[in-house]
């Protein structure tokens, strides 16, 4: 028996843990409690989701489709084959008929390789993560402000603040270390306004919840500043507050009333709160994200922490919540289609020639295409698909119809630890390593940077994502020149500014270490050219409700790993419909009916949980649950900025 | 020392189709001389195996008095229950038994017997009603009443219909949806209590089904007046190992693998709500 | 040599015959790991043995009941099955092990007979040599002596250790610590030994911080007392994270499932479960008696501290040992010491009766 300490890979607090191995098997796991963040706790995911491990459905050997169905085959065969088609379809079509899907829950190495891999072998820009579908007006709203975007504020930092702003993420279920920083704060006397369409758990405990109708946290927000700069309560020079003002001068307590339902003095007591607050910290998750308004509602709440002076500092500061493990590090890695490591954009020449030296390779200059581009590109401009540890036919919105569209094209080549729906489509499925099995780095939602460590041999003949790039590159006539994690890990040392200086050896093992904060831009400005948008779909009379997507505390992402833990799997059988009781009553139905939701796209069966915390004509729905898949109901339209999916929709109750 | 998790392997010597989604498998053990000695009582349970799926706990739906044989009927509910409805006669199952406690049978000599049964709820009824019959004289007035959600949902048809045919039983049946054919009684099992003479003060009462319709069925036979401790029922829980050591299926400080299934209203009631 | 005696033993010869039993036995002792926390790891030399410990926070009941255990493998085809138990393990000697996980040995053995014996528990019970080491300085999180779990104990190990500076005091505990004993020089302890002892106990007693008295909380669970809503109240700050007993030493509960090593071969396994997921009791059928936190955490204080279970058990659920505190997700709000205190406090209805009988 060993226990080998490592990082949760779950979701993106970032919490310290032991791994248990048992002659090659890893069978525990443990919090750490020398960790300064987790201090000796996990959550139900910590201390189960490495059940999938040695999950009868892992991958053990490559896979090569042949007359629709799979047939083994080595992993020399398998890499040939990958590389002959790649090469293949780039001489027909162009380097930029092949799209890369990098993961965020993989190593920040086997990022930075497969980035390197995309750009400088295939010579393509179009590489992306699935983040585009949850963080990215993150990204879009503050790549002007901060650099690298980043969070301004540690989680710590919840133990020295005088209020949280937490924004659309049930953070007790979502990252639950978090949440449990959040409990302890308030019990502490530390204010705490949550603004979220649903009602958690844990809002009972704190100071204020603000309860929007969907697609309307914009206003709250707008409606909070709209206030702050009326009463005079802001921490910035007159002159520059003006141009803010124009901006939301019909954003007044009393408007956003009529548009969000939260009464106008619970805004403007919120935002007094916020303005007084000597030190405040805005913390957001998928609800101001996923939406039709995502881009506008993290510039909202960039002006809304630069009126009141708490954009930095101790106890201030903004800090959106990640649901992966690796969704930052994706990002500082490159795995973008406009930005190089570094998060350095592509489009200046100073950056490629960083990059040209370093890999000794030419760059293509123009952006390629985000996710969502790329899918609706198939069979057109995009023939080539390379994903790695991404399940697309489940994770889009839409799903059905993406799982239409990955059918069409000429290549699609998985990485994964499962079968996925997605590998299911694949042409050649390489079976990767899991955490257990691999060295490497993740990157968490505060960027604090922690080591994982190899407990345990790779199952079956699976290897770790970062060595199969470089065997595909090799046989592809390009030599990464990189042996192993910590090989990568120096290669990003010296590129990436954030992450100079640092000794994979050395990197801490009671919490690693937390990355420098962002460059802010100087002088404090406000983002003026957010535009408001209306929903995709509102309710109408066919579709009268409007449908919302949460997540549960077992969950993660897709659940290809946390659907094959058996404890977390029981967990799954709860999946039901949330809808508010008086709803119910009128559609007549009770707890524990069966209930079918629709949309304009598909339709699942589950069993109602009738609950007076939803809001009136609003259906809640946990993402992918085993009897019917969300995101099959949902639409694919985007906000156009950041092109990330809205997960809000309308749809209608059927008993 | 006796392995209590590694089960015995049984073969399947018959199936019968009970309904749509119910089936009766008739097994006996391989090993011959194990098979020889095997016994069980009303009321105790297996815990069967499909190896590579699961395991899950059924009660013995068979008359205990008939060696060589037992039976358990399975209702298509999850994964072990689906794999189980896929095996041919002449397949194998692995089975841990005899399991929990047993009904009353002898403390209930000399009175009368009342059985209301609901749904699934009948087949392990049906292991105390056959060895009660075969002993039909020390026992009073003997009335079954059986409730289904439709016609179609009725278990043990045959079984039903030889008893119906005898004059020392008195049997009604019931459905909450009725069909063309169906032209007995119809709504839940408790609106049968209006149609049959029970005495409370001579008769010890048998219920088993869903949940909801127990609860109903004990409120009205307190309101009939029956003492506590002759109301006699089952217990469901999720269940794993059957011997009272996984810990799922307690209810306060009892475990219904070995502490029950049968309990009676007077010993259920002392239990914590959840 | 006799049980019940007491000795002292030199630290360094004493150490050097543990080491000396390899060949018969796996030397399991508590290790430092890169962190700086200590393990219970397999041991091959005095100088891996660390004695800068309270106690390892994951409980030692992993040595009995490990996180994941084969019951057994099956072979072959659905009409023709093998069926294999697994192989016997070595004897193994358990060094350094705090009392409050002795009397956690000795709450399980109980659990583990009775009508049906778990036959996989004690094929390692058996096996298994307790060296246990009494606390000279508990941890802040240690409340061992509110649940006679420690400091140090009369019985339920094969030797027990007080630890002098470079000598040992050791209690006899069994014929197997005699065998072990009687291998080396050993003094019988004098008076005074047993006077340092005394006051060593004593000292540590007093530095403990968390006094968790659970009679009050006895009473009123048992009585179901418990306001409803401090049980809500308990629902809602509850991260159902299952920490608290994973690491709980008398906490057992565990679920089963089988798995395919290859088409024709498999493993049915057991593994840790906690009641304190919402899985734990949910039926195939969709119903699930225990669906909310809150009735889970009800029940998880009902099994520990509720006369009905006391009663049937012959202690409360639990030897102090602390290490739900550490772990709850919710810090310091739902471990053992603060929910006692909290039912203590002004978590109960008072007995109307007790007022009106007063009063008469």
């Amino acid at each position: 028996m060993s226990k080998v300490l490592t990082s949760c890979p779950f979701c993106g607090s970032g919490c310290g843990m032991y791994l248990e191995a048992v002659e090659g098997q890893a069978l525990s796991t443990l919090p750490q409690r020398a960790h300064p963040m987790s201090r000796g706790t996990l959550c139900i995911k910590g201390w189960n989701g490495h059940q999938m491990i040695h999950h009868q459905q892992r991958l053990d050997q490559p896979l090569f489709k042949q007359d629709n169905s799979f047939k083994t085959i080595p992993w020399q065969k398998a890499i040939q084959s990958v590389s002959n088609s790649l090469s293949e379809i780039k001489s027909k079509y162009g380097p930029d008929s092949i799209g890369f899907i990098g993961s965020i829950k993989c190593t920040n190495e086997e990022n930075y390789l497969l980035g390197q891999f995309a750009r400088s072998v295939i010579g393509t820009n179009n590489i992306d993560t699935s983040a585009r579908f949850y963080q990215a007006p993150t990204l879009t709203a503050l790549e002007s402000k901060l650099f690298p975007v980043a969070a301004t504020a540690s989680i710590l930092d919840l133990e020295k603040t005088d209020n949280v702003l937490l924004v659309g993420c049930n953070v007790k279920d979502q990252l639950a270390a978090i949440g449990s920083l959040c409990l302890q704060s308030v019990n502490r006397g530390t204010a705490c306004i949550e603004v979220d369409y649903i009602r958690h758990e844990l809002t009972r405990f704190f100071t204020m919840h603000l309860q929007p109708s969907a697609e309307t946290i914009l206003w709250v927000i707008n409606g909070m500043i709209n206030h702050i700069i009326d009463s005079g309560k802001y921490r910035v020079e007159d002159a520059q507050v003006e141009k803010l003002e124009s901006k939301v001068k019909e954003f007044t307590p009393k408007a956003c009333e009529q548009k969000t339902r939260v009464p106008a003095k619970e805004i403007i007591r919120a935002a007094e709160m916020h303005a007084a607050a000597e030190k405040s910290m805005i913390l957001y998750g998928h609800s101001v994200t996923q939406s039709m308004n995502g881009t506008a509602a993290v510039q909202a709440l960039w002006n809304l922490a630069v009126l009141t002076g708490h954009v930095e500092g101790e106890g201030n500061g903004i800090l959106p919540l990640m649901i992966s493990n690796n969704l930052q590090g994706s990002w500082d890695m490159g795995v973008l289609p406009d930005k190089l490591p570094g998060q350095l954009s592509i489009s200046r020449e100073e950056n490629r020639t960083r990059f040209e030296k370093a890999w000794q390779c030419t760059l293509p200059e123009s952006p390629g295409l985000t996710l969502p581009e790329m899918i609706n590109q198939i069979g057109r401009d995009i023939r080539a698909l390379f994903i790695v540890g991404e399940n697309l036919a489940w994770s889009a919105p839409d799903c059905k119809a993406v799982e239409k569209a990955l059918a069409k094209l000429d290549l699609l080549v998985v990485q994964d630890l499962f079968l996925t729906e997605t590998a299911a489509l694949a042409d050649v499925v390489l079976p990767a390593a899991s955490f257990a099995e691999k060295n490497g780095t993740y990157t968490s939602t505060e960027s604090r940077l922690q080591r994982i460590y190899k407990a345990i041999e790779p199952v079956g003949s699976c290897k770790p994502d970062d060595e199969i790039i470089s065997l595909l590159a090799k046989e592809m006539g390009k030599n990464l020149s990189v042996e192993g994690a910590a090989d990568i890990f120096t290669k990003i040392t010296e590129t990436v500014d954030r992450y100079s200086g640092i000794d994979f050896g050395q990197i801490s093992v009671k919490g690693g270490v937390i990355l420098p904060k962002p460059a802010i831009e100087q002088p404090l400005s406000f983002l003026l050219d957010g535009k408001v948008a209306e929903p995709v779909e509102a309710p109408n009379d066919e579709y009268p409700f409007t449908l919302i997507v949460d997540r549960m505390p077992f969950h993660r992402i897709t659940g290809t790993q946390v659907n094959r833990s058996y404890t977390l799997e029981k967990e799954y059988l709860q999946g039901a419909v949330y809808i508010n009781n008086e709803d119910a009553r009128e559609l007549k139905v009770r707890t524990g009916w069966q209930i079918k939701v629709k949309t304009r796209r598909g339709e699942v069966v589950r069993r109602v949980l009738a609950d007076s915390t939803i809001p009136k004509k609003t259906i809640v729905v946990p993402v992918h649950d085993k009897n019917g898949l969300t995101q099959e109901l949902l639409s694919f339209k985007y906000e156009p900025r950041s092109k990330t999916p809205t997960k809000i929709c309308a749809a209608k109750l059927e008993s | 020392m006796e392995n209590i998790y590694l089960p015995q392997v049984a073969v399947i010597q018959d199936i019968i189709d009970e309904t749509y989604d119910a089936k009766t498998f008739t097994l006996s053990f391989e090993d011959k001389a194990y098979n020889e000695k095997f016994s069980y009582k009303s009321g105790q349970f297996v815990e069967a195996s499909l190896f590579g799926v699961g395991e899950a706990p059924f009660g013995f739906s068979s008359n205990p008095n008939h060696k060589g044989t037992f039976d358990i009927t399975v209702r298509v509910v999850g994964r072990v229950t689906e794999a189980m409805h896929r095996l041919k006669v002449g397949d194998t199952m692995g089975i841990r038994a005899p399991l929990g406690n047993s009904f009353p049978l002898e403390e209930s000599k000399g009175f009368d017997i009342l059985i209301v049964a609901g749904g699934i709820g009948l087949p392990p009824l049906k292991s105390l009603i056959e060895p009660m019959l075969d002993a039909r004289d020390d026992y009073g007035e003997f009335t079954i009443l059986y409730g289904a959600r439709t016609p179609k949902d009725r278990i043990h048809t045959k079984e039903l219909e030889a008893w119906s045919q005898r004059k020392d039983v008195t049997i009604m049946q019931t459905v909450d949806q009725a069909d063309d054919n169906w032209d007995e009684h119809v709504g839940v099992v408790t609106t049968l209590f209006e149609n049959v003479k029970i005495d409370s003060k001579t008769t010890v009462a048998f219920t088993c089904g869903p949940p909801i319709m127990i609860r109903f069925v004990i409120q009205d036979l307190l309101t009939m007046g029956f003492p506590e401790d002759r109301i006699i029922s089952t217990l469901e829980r999720y269940m794993k190992c059957g011997v009272g050591k996984c810990g799922h299926c307690a209810i306060g400080h009892k475990y219904v693998c070995v502490d029950g299934p049968v309990f009676s209203y007077k010993q259920m009631k002392r239990l914590p709500e959840k | 040599m006799k049980v019940g005696e007491k000795y002292i033993v030199d630290k360094k010869q004493f150490l050097d015959l543990l080491i000396s039993l390899k060949s018969d036995y796996d030397i399991i002792g508590p290790k430092k790991m890169a962190d700086g926390e200590v393990t219970f790891d397999e041991i091959s030399s005095t100088d891996e043995i660390t004695f800068d410990y309270v106690n390892e926070y994951e409980p030692l009941k992993r040595f009995l009941t490990p996180t994941r255990e084969e019951l057994f493998q099956f072979s072959g085809q659905t009409n023709n099955f093998n069926l294999t138990p697994p192989k016997d393990i070595n004897p193994f000697i358990l060094f350094g092990v705090r009392s409050c996980d002795v009397q956690g040995f000795a709450h399980q053995d109980g659990f583990f007979s009775g009508a049906y014996v778990d036959n996989y528990y004690w094929a390692r019970r058996n096996k298994m040599v307790v060296i246990s080491m009494a606390c000279n300085v508990p941890l802040d999180t240690c409340f061992c002596i509110c649940c006679n779990g420690g400091p140090w104990l009369d019985s339920g190990f094969d030797l027990q250790l007080t630890d002098f500076g470079d000598r040992f005091l050791v209690d006899v505990g069994t014929q197997k610590g005699i065998d072990i004993l009687s291998k080396i020089t050993t003094n019988k302890a004098t008076a005074k030994d047993e006077d340092l002892r005394q006051q060593l106990m004593q000292a540590c007693d007093e530095k403990m911080v968390p006094v968790a008295y659970l009679a009050k909380a006895i009473i009123q669970i048992s009585n179901n007392r418990v306001k409803e809503e401090l049980w809500e109240q308990f629902g809602a700050e509850c991260f159902s994270c299952g920490g608290c007993t994973h690491v709980c030493p008398l906490c057992t509960c565990y679920d089963v499932q089988d798995t395919m090593t290859d088409e024709k071969n498999g493993v049915r396994f057991r593994f840790w479960d906690s009641c304190q997921y919402c899985g734990f009791t949910h039926e195939a059928s969709g119903h699930n008696p225990r669906g909310k936190t809150k009735e889970r955490v009800k029940r998880r204080f009902y099994h520990k501290l509720s006369y009905a279970y006391i009663n049937q058990d012959g202690h409360p659920g639990c030897v102090g040992c602390g290490r739900c505190i550490t772990v709850c997700e919710a810090f310091g709000l739902l471990d053992m010491a603060a929910v006692v205190k909290r039912i203590r406090r002004d978590g109960y209805m008072e007995k109307q009766t007790d007022n009106a009988q007063a009063q008469s």
